[in-house]
């Protein structure tokens, strides 16, 4: 602590309201001279002025508790705030819960590193309330169920369900996508699965389709290297 | 358990109960706070009415709020702070003249006695205390704070809602400023004795 600190603390150190460490320091500083006698007998002079009531200075009125007490019944007391997290009870304290033996809470603790006691108002309704929409946000993605696709999907043109295999094809090598396409037009085909690992697609086939003969007839095409109707469970 | 640690507990008691509501617990309180309260707001506001209403307001506020107190701050920090907002609110309605501190003489750092006796201490008390109602609302709240509340600058810092730092920074302007006004008003730091 240097000179101008000790002078900065001399008023507490006069009212004995510094702790300890502070108080020795100070009253080094004092009794080695460096703050002078002076000095220290002008804070006194304001500290006794100050802390004793003045000829003028109009005494309290007890009526005042009487008039308060007439009052209390127009009031109503607010419940205490509950905290997110129940403060911490310290091992040699109190019952808990009891007034001035918890450490704050996590809530309290949290709007302690805010600040949240010096944001202005309209700047805590705003924070608030942006809070408040992450949190909806939140429980609407939270609690919104998923389209259920197990069993069916849907196409632009509407649900068509789930196609089952009739028939497992490959394509002869070199084949392009539009002749595939037009191979499985003309045969009233779709593709419900595949390529496999070694080209092999599954393809649903119009109900009325008999499909061995089917697959006989796809067998014959040069488009096609491979064709059998899938075993049916 | 020092005294000041028992006064404590005991307000603690009180705030506990007031929570559930008991008149009496209230009562007992007002009686504790009450004047240091009113004197509080007294020389914040310098109007007797005034300082009469903000008394009744903070009680009240207590017993209203009671069951908020967390014991985070000593009980006599946390009725202060409801002093001092609800003091300062009354002020801004009656738009106390204050002085401007940056106006406000400010004198050398030399101590105000060491000199022949001119002035009787009962003069100069009052001279301090003219004086002292000369300044700002911020300066005479940190001295008041100190000396009459006897508040520790930790505590004021949390009363008044502002850093230590600056707790430490007003008390020494204030100081110099009450020089100052002294100064102005005739009395020769030089020559005033100070000792009883």
């Amino acid at each position: 602590m240097n000179r101008r600190e000790a002078e900065e603390l001399l008023p507490w150190f006069v009212a004995g309201t510094l702790p300890e460490d502070e108080h020795q320091a100070v009253k080094a500083f004092v009794d080695s001279g460096e703050i002078s006698k002076a000095e220290l007998e002008e804070v006194a002079l304001f500290a006794e002025t100050v802390s004793v009531r003045g000829a003028d200075e109009p005494a309290f009125n007890p009526a005042l508790i009487k008039n308060a007490l007439d009052q209390l019944d127009g009031i109503t007391q607010e419940p205490p705030e509950v905290p997110l997290v129940v403060g911490e009870v310290g091992a040699n304290s109190g019952a808990r819960g009891q007034i001035g033996n918890e450490r704050p809470g996590l809530l309290a603790r949290l709007l302690d590193s805010l600040q949240w006691s010096l944001t202005p108002p309209m700047a805590r309704l705003a924070i608030a309330g942006q809070f408040a929409l992450l949190l909806g946000i939140a429980v609407l993605v939270a609690t919104t169920e998923a389209p259920t696709t197990d069993g069916a999907y849907e196409t632009v043109s509407g649900s068509v369900g789930v196609l089952q295999a009739d028939l497992s094809i490959t394509f002869a090598p070199g084949i392009g996508e539009a002749d595939a396409r037009a191979l499985l037009l003309e045969r009233g085909l779709q593709i419900v699965a595949g390529p496999s690992a070694l080209g092999i697609y599954q393809l649903a086939a119009p109900a009325t389709a008999d499909l061995g003969a089917l697959a006989n007839a796809l067998v014959e095409d040069p488009r096609v290297i491979f064709a059998q109707p899938v075993p049916q469970p | 358990m020092s005294e000041t640690d028992s006064a404590e507990q005991t307000a603690l008691a009180l705030v506990s109960r007031i929570a559930e509501g008991d008149r009496r617990a209230f009562e007992q309180l007002f009686e504790s706070y009450g004047e240091r309260v009113f004197r509080y707001a007294h020389r914040l506001i310098s109007d007797v009415t005034k300082a009469e209403e903000v008394t009744n307001d903070v009680m009240l506020e207590v017993w209203k709020t009671a069951a908020r107190f967390e014991g985070r701050s000593k009980v006599s920090t946390w009725i202060l702070g409801i002093t001092r907002h609800l003091a300062l609110n009354a002020v801004r309605r009656k738009t106390l003249d204050t002085v401007d501190v940056d106006a406000a003489p400010e004198i050398s750092d030399e101590g105000l006695t060491t000199g022949a006796v001119e002035h009787d201490r009962g003069v100069l008390k009052d001279a301090v205390r003219d004086a002292l109602g000369r300044l700002s609302t911020d300066h005479r709240d940190v001295i008041e704070l100190t000396f009459f509340q006897g508040l520790s600058y930790g505590e004021i810092a949390d009363v008044v809602g502002c850093p230590e730092n600056t707790v430490k920074t007003r008390m020494f302007h204030a100081r110099k400023q009450l020089k100052g006004f002294l100064e102005a008003a005739g009395f020769d730091p030089d020559a005033v004795e100070m000792a009883s």
